[in-house]
């Protein structure tokens, strides 16, 4: 199952400096979990300790907020579209 | 609702992002800027800072924003009238700055300034169009005087973690000048009475899938729009930003 993972500037170090990438699971953890194995380190830059997503971090399926759907649990099918959008300040 | 030329604007940071709202903001009419800045002009920011120029460095940037802003609207025939506020927004001081403004374009660089203007925001009745900008990344929000999604509906709270700052890694011009510009429109729509705009947050990547349309969240669990915060309290935002890395102008 293709899903595409849109990936912010500063994780693409992690990713060979590709914006998108595919990753394949039937759930966001899935998906998840499926990106670490092919590019090391980017699940520990996405949650915490505990599992969950940083709090810095929100994760969008298509266009909706993962957190006001079933978070991680999230089902994802082929073709759909995840979006990491992580937190920033700057621009003073 | 006001006209342009009556409304009241505050200017939280008038740095990248305030340049570029401010004088988008100052062509189109509007009537009063309040520009809030404790920074001084320096040479490495001027590629994002439109503002201000190489003369400038070392002065003030609040009377410098101001007295370039009243130029820019009179280039348009508009009378803006400009007020400068060399000082540091904090809790104690933000209710007072907001106070007789009709909206606020923050434009800060640090997440407890974001925060702490979100729920004085709010707590005043006043709308509030935030942005962030690092790297070749960043975002923006309206939130509109009393009700919808707000910084915490999208972001919850100060991070604990350590998320880039500008400070640290950067920003570069056509990021802010991007946001700024959305910044603008946000706030013009708000002051048109278009709440809508409120329902959707952007999300902007330079160098990958440009400007993206997001679902602005109501939050059941946002504390500021169920009303658990009812006061300004200092210890909530230097508790929060002690915990993550420390930013700067």
């Amino acid at each position: 199952m293709a899903i595409t993972v849109r990936i912010p500037t500063p994780l693409r170090t992690l990713t060979e400096g590709k914006d998108e990438v595919e990753a394949s699971g039937t759930s966001v953890r899935q998906v998840i979990d499926d990106l670490e194995k092919n590019y090391p380190g980017l699940k520990d830059r996405l949650c915490d300790d505990k599992g969950g997503v940083r709090r810095f971090v929100n994760i969008y399926q298509n266009e909706e907020d993962i957190r006001f759907l079933d978070n991680l649990e999230t089902t994802v099918k082929d073709g759909d579209a995840i979006s990491i959008v992580p937190a920033i300040a700057g621009g003073h | 609702m006001r006209s342009l030329a009556e409304s009241r604007v505050l200017l939280l940071g008038a740095g990248g992002l305030g340049s570029i709202a401010g004088l988008i903001l100052a062509r189109s009419g509007i009537g009063q800027i309040t520009i809030v800045d404790q920074d001084r002009v320096d040479l490495s920011n001027l590629h994002r800072q439109l503002l201000y120029s190489e003369a400038d460095q070392g002065q003030g940037k609040a009377a410098l924003a101001a007295d370039r802003l009243a130029r820019e609207a009179h280039k348009c025939g508009n009378k803006l009238d400009t007020v400068a506020r060399e000082i540091h927004a904090v809790p104690d001081t933000i209710g007072d700055l907001i106070e007789g403004h009709d909206l606020i374009v923050e434009g800060t660089d640090n997440f407890a300034s974001k925060f702490m203007t979100a729920d004085a925001a709010r707590l005043a009745g006043v709308p509030v169009v935030h942005a962030g900008a690092v790297r070749w990344v960043g975002w923006a929000l309206g939130s509109s005087a009393h009700r919808g999604p707000c910084l915490r509906c999208v972001f919850e709270d100060i991070p604990t973690e350590h998320p880039e700052t500008c400070a640290a890694a950067g920003v570069v011009g056509p990021v802010v000048g991007v946001l700024g510009a959305l910044q603008a429109r946000l706030a013009l729509q708000l002051l048109g009475d278009q709440a809508h705009a409120c329902r959707t947050w952007y999300s902007y990547q330079a160098l990958g899938y440009g400007l993206r349309q997001l679902r602005a969240p109501d939050n059941p669990g946002c504390p500021l729009c169920a009303g658990h915060i009812q006061e300004m309290n200092m210890a909530r935002y230097v508790r929060a930003a002690c915990a993550t890395e420390p930013v700067a102008g």
